[in-house]
């Protein structure tokens, strides 16, 4: 009687591991795939929607970006704000008087849709790292794009047509590893940064 | 002193309470998945894979783009009650198993027979302290193994992506923190080893206490009692961070804990050690 009972245990103990082994198979295969493709700078991510490239990636430090800043005739982000302003750090996200760092990076976006679209630049697909998501600096954004100064970084763009932006990121602290990403389920694309 | 080490591996893990304790947890770990929001998030993604409402729409709205270790256990924190419930009984847990067992040997008189075949007190003590460790590791650990065979059930391992913002690891604070966002399947391993080292010397705190208590229930109460005892200290009387309870996860622990955690596993590992000198002190 209690081999028996110890066989009719064993035989559900391997019953169940099997039904087990077969949903975890069943998820890996059916479910949207958390795999993350890693293309190249010139590669052309394709969300459906849009096709998103990027062009350029450069990083400044703090010196280069307030020369280049005061050459393109455009006031610091500091100097914005008076002395006396509170929480300085908090309003502009960064420290800066901090030995900070800019990140630019050129991207090309086209409607590959028959719809007007409008979107909001950095919410479609932006720089990240494996760590932190990132966010753009939203100042230097609208003053500092290619084809001159944006009131706002909620953007339009027409069936097929392309538009060239530019994203500036701000950091206290490089770290090793920055990539462009766009992030959907089932679809994760990155293109490491080199700069 | 092997066969001794086997027989009391067996006396740890071959019985009814070791496979109640485990159960239990197991328990815990089905139910932070069915009684909780996280369920929800379940059934949005197989109805997903379905191509059903309302979870196909939900499902990208939300661009729930995440892996198997959203649905993981220690990633749920207090938001899961059935994760916290687990968090504060695991000491008591670890130690209903095996962790009174030297006490019932001396106070049954085995201990007098166990000595002659381990050829010695060195042997029988080293084992029991071995068992004791180990046993409470295991308690502590199968719960979680649990967890992530159920979170495999949900969603596909994978690569977690930071910026989605569905984890509660933070990458560049947390302990192996950026472990967790580059090799996951090793973040998880020394996740599960630093839980067993931790509760299993939690565990053998119930060997030390048999100093200075007779009494059994005491005994297996001694660990949950440091765990708690040890957190009101360095959190209320000291102010500062890195008490026991929240550390215990290392999805919470931060790399600004690590001396305060180590210091506290470093007095418990000494006063696990100090069982030792029983090989020297106790009379058989």
């Amino acid at each position: 009687m209690r081999k028996i009972m110890k066989i009719i245990a064993a035989g559900v103990l391997i019953i169940a591991v099997l039904c087990v082994a077969a949903r975890i198979i069943y998820v890996q295969l059916a479910y949207p795939s958390t795999k993350i493709t890693m293309l190249d700078m010139g590669d052309v991510i394709d969300t459906g929607d849009y096709l998103i490239s990027i062009s350029s990636a450069s990083c400044f430090d703090k010196q280069e970006w307030e020369s280049y800043v005061e050459g393109q005739g455009i006031t610091l982000e500091r100097d914005l704000y008076g002395d006396d302003t509170e929480d300085l750090d908090a309003i502009m996200m960064y420290d800066a008087d901090a030995d900070y760092k800019v990140i630019a990076v050129d991207v090309e976006v086209t409607n590959n849709t028959d719809e007007v679209r409008e979107e909001s630049m950095g919410r479609l697909c932006g720089i990240n790292t494996p760590v932190r998501r990132m966010a753009i600096n939203y100042y230097y954004t609208k003053k500092l794009q290619p084809e001159g100064e944006i009131e706002s970084t909620k953007v339009t763009l027409n069936p097929g047509e392309t538009q060239k932006w530019r994203y500036y990121y701000i950091v206290e602290e490089l770290y090793k590893q920055y990539f462009f990403e766009y992030v959907k389920i089932g679809d994760i694309q990155r293109i490491p940064l080199s700069f | 002193m092997k066969g001794f080490l086997r027989q009391e591996c067996k006396r740890a893990f071959l019985n009814w309470r070791f496979a109640a304790v485990v159960l239990f947890g197991c328990g815990l770990a089905v139910m932070d998945l069915l009684g909780t929001r996280w369920l929800g998030g379940a059934v949005d993604l197989q109805q997903y894979v379905w191509g059903e409402e309302p979870g196909y729409s939900t499902v990208l709205d939300v661009n729930a783009a995440v892996t198997s270790l959203y649905f993981w256990m220690p990633d749920h924190g207090a938001a899961s009650r059935y994760y916290y419930l687990y968090k504060i009984l695991v000491p008591i847990m670890a130690a209903i198993p095996y962790g009174a067992s030297y006490l019932q040997d001396k106070k049954s008189g085995l201990i007098n027979q166990l000595v002659v075949r381990c050829k010695g007190k060195g042997g029988y003590f080293a084992a029991k302290l071995t068992v004791t460790f180990v046993s409470g590791g295991m308690v502590a650990v199968i719960p979680l193994i649990a967890s992530l065979i159920i979170g495999l059930c949900a969603m596909p391992w994978g690569v977690p992506v930071n910026s989605v913002g569905y984890y509660m690891v933070d990458g560049m604070s947390g302990v192996f923190g950026e472990l967790f966002y580059t090799y996951p399947s090793v973040y998880v391993a020394v996740y599960l080893v630093y839980t067993f080292i931790f509760f299993g010397l939690l565990n053998c705190l119930c060997l030390f206490c048999v100093y200075f208590e007779e009494n059994s229930y005491a005994v297996r109460l001694m660990p949950f009692i440091v765990y708690y005892g040890s957190n009101f200290i360095v959190k209320d009387v000291l102010g500062l961070r890195g008490g026991l309870v929240t550390c215990a996860n290392m999805v919470f622990f931060y790399k600004s804990d690590v001396p305060v955690v180590l210091f506290q596993l470093a007095v418990i590992a000494l006063l696990d050690l100090a069982f030792l000198f029983r090989i020297r002190r106790d009379v058989i």
